[in-house]
């Protein structure tokens, strides 16, 4: 694990991708401290990390797109899953040369607060707080990004996957907004998941007959729980997507509340996705 | 030290390795023979992890490569049919790399990637990018990294694929040296090199063992039946008559013949026995002046056509015509490879 993450770091500084990355971030965050913080007068470092989060939409899709995809185009992915090391020992120890990547121009970012400090009172506390929900919240999406570029063998693909993903995470809310809520639309839109799912099911698996049995079931609990329950499908639909949605969570965080259910949630997700990759990996050994 | 049992590959309805077995004992080099597509390359895949097997197991000095995988890989060195290098690193921080993820110490590192460096002469390239290596550099670099730490086993793919022919002969010395100490199992279409390296041939052809011996044993299994090519003046029918009266000729066959008035005819005879003195005297008393005689003896290149179940009359330009079952990426290689595959011919003299 650590020979590979030292490998992928190496090779990050070695060429531009690694500095281009970091000063980027550096670059876009160092952007909107100047104008919030020292132009507008804000003293909650919050605001700028809240506003420069588009950046994930850039920069998440850069950094992960090779992860997976070069190893297998450059066929080096045969010299590291015939030596003694698990493949979760390989995902890891890409995953955390993405994560140390990406957490470099956050320790640049650190002194950002301090500045603020030296002219006035700052809450140092809240601003850390958030720097470190910033820093899960890179990490969940660094995760997707590593699953999508396990998936493909084009990075470009997978860089457009990625985008793809978190485009549609970061317009969650806005998305959910325009669905009417009433309990039909509600009901509608649950149906259209479920649909969705199976068809996924049924790509993968091929079996006419799990993929319509899974869609009844979930059709039938739908029904159940509309007409013979008084569960509250009223913008039920909205709200689920809203509470999926990484982004707008850190707007909490942003408002002084150091939220633990979202510090989990991203960890969660983190988790989730590495160990998706592991098991694509692991699938794809075995088709 | 290698136990290979029931292995079997299938993608949908295509067996690409069916139910395979055999043993390599220890300190023995073994070539794996077969055409394009064959499945030696699966085959390999599977013995070292990278694929899964659809049925059957490998074993690797006892640890089963897919109960034990980290332990068998361990034992390991496994080289690729595309050297699996990172182009952006220099051959000493790939070495360096590779001893890592071998697990070795950080003290012992230095000195096997040097030792690997030395084994294979790599070291005048050692801070250059592999990216801006040739071929046959790139290809030792890879066998450098299989090589390094002295894993028990070493599973090579087509190990001289892309090199010149003196790089040719050095890697064989080096197989060959190598072999004191490691089992080596290793893969090639071409059949002077399997011959000029192996202790022993395993013929693979559409997935199945088809012949294991000696490469000695399996050219005696072809000198049972030498072939003489007569031409004489006359009509088929009475150099027919008069080659079928001649004690010991066998299978005669006519084939088309250039010169007016002649014929060509294809017997075979036994082993030990010239019957070219008969034959020309024979058809001499007939009438027939023979215009030309040429024996013709059966190859290693023969027996691999038969066993692979394309037997061709003429040995050189069938190679050209090799079956092509699997339409893989190495279809664009084929031509490629056929132009070695002649090179290596005329070369297999000098050894």
């Amino acid at each position: 694990m650590l020979a590979i993450y030292k490998k992928d770091l190496r090779g990050a500084f070695h060429g531009m991708s690694g500095w281009v990355v970091s000063a980027f971030v550096v670059f876009v965050i160092g952007l909107y401290f100047m104008a919030l913080c020292l132009s507008g007068g804000y003293g909650e470092f919050g605001y700028v990390l809240n506003n420069s989060m588009f950046m994930f939409l850039v920069v998440v899709p850069l950094l992960s797109m090779r992860s997976m995809v070069e190893e297998r185009r450059q066929k080096t992915d045969q010299l590291l899953l015939t030596s003694p090391v698990s493949i979760s020992g390989i995902v890891w120890g890409k995953y955390l040369a993405l994560l140390t990547i990406y957490a470099i121009p956050l320790v640049v970012a650190m002194v950002c607060p301090l500045i603020m400090a030296a002219f006035g009172t700052v809450s140092l506390l809240r601003a850390y707080g958030c720097l470190l929900a910033f820093f899960l919240l890179g990490a969940a999406t660094l995760a997707i990004g590593l699953f999508m570029s396990s998936l493909t063998e084009n990075q470009i693909i997978a860089a457009l996957c990625t985008f793809g993903a978190l485009i549609l995470i970061y317009l969650m809310p806005s998305i959910a907004s325009l669905i009417s809520s009433t309990t039909f639309a509600s009901t509608l839109a649950f149906s259209l998941l479920a649909l969705l799912v199976c068809v996924l099911v049924y790509l993968m698996t091929k079996s006419l007959v799990l993929s319509t049995g899974l869609f009844c079931l979930a059709e039938l609990i739908l029904l159940i729980l509309t007409r013979f329950t008084d569960v509250q499908m009223e913008g039920s639909f909205a709200k689920m997507l809203n509470t999926l949605a990484l982004f707008d969570r850190f707007s909490t965080f942003v408002n002084g509340v150091f939220d633990i259910t979202a510090i989990v949630y991203y960890i969660s997700i983190a988790l989730l996705f590495v160990f998706l990759t592991t098991q694509g990996i692991e699938k794809r050994r075995w088709s | 030290m290698i136990q290979v049992k029931e292995l079997t590959k299938r993608y949908g309805n295509h067996i690409a390795v069916d139910h395979l077995s055999f043993t390599v004992e220890k300190g023995e080099i073994c070539g794996l023979l077969g055409p394009n597509g064959a499945g030696k390359s699966t085959t390999m895949n599977m013995m070292t992890g990278y694929i899964s097997a659809t049925d059957g197991t490998a074993l690797i000095d006892g640890s089963d490569i897919f109960d034990e995988p980290r332990a068998a890989r361990a034992k390991i060195g496994y080289l690729p049919e595309q050297p699996p290098v990172y182009p952006d690193m220099t051959p000493w921080e790939y070495l360096l790399f590779v001893a890592q993820l071998k697990g070795f110490a950080k003290p012992d590192r230095q000195d096997l990637a040097k030792q690997a460096m030395a084994q294979t002469g790599v070291t005048e390239v050692k801070d250059r990018l592999i990216k801006n290596l040739s071929k046959g550099y790139r290809q030792r670099v890879g066998l450098a990294g299989a090589l390094l730490g002295g894993p028990e086993v070493l599973i090579l793919d087509e190990p001289t694929v892309g090199l010149d022919p003196k790089q040719i002969i050095e890697i064989r010395e080096l197989i060959r040296s190598l072999a004191k100490k490691h089992t080596i199992l290793l893969s090639s279409h071409i059949l002077s090199e399997v011959a000029a390296v192996c202790d022993k041939v395993l013929i693979l052809s559409h997935g199945k063992l088809v012949a294991c011996d000696t490469p000695e044993n399996l050219a005696q299994r072809a000198e049972g039946q030498n072939v003489l090519i007569v031409t004489a003046l006359g009509d088929e029918k009475t150099v027919r008559g008069v080659l079928n009266s001649v004690e010991g000729a066998r299978d005669v066959a006519f084939e088309p013949c250039l010169d007016e008035g002649a014929v060509t005819a294809r017997l075979s005879y036994d082993t030990g026995r010239d019957l070219r003195a008969q034959i020309s005297s024979a058809l001499a008393a007939a009438g027939c002046a023979v215009l030309r005689m040429q024996n013709e003896t059966l190859s290693l290149e023969d027996v691999f056509l038969e066993l692979t179940g394309d037997r061709v009359l003429e040995d050189a330009e069938v190679l050209t015509e090799l079956p092509e079952r699997e339409s893989s990426a190495e279809d664009g290689e084929i031509s490629a490879q056929n132009n070695e595959e002649e090179e290596e011919k005329d070369h297999a003299g000098d050894l």
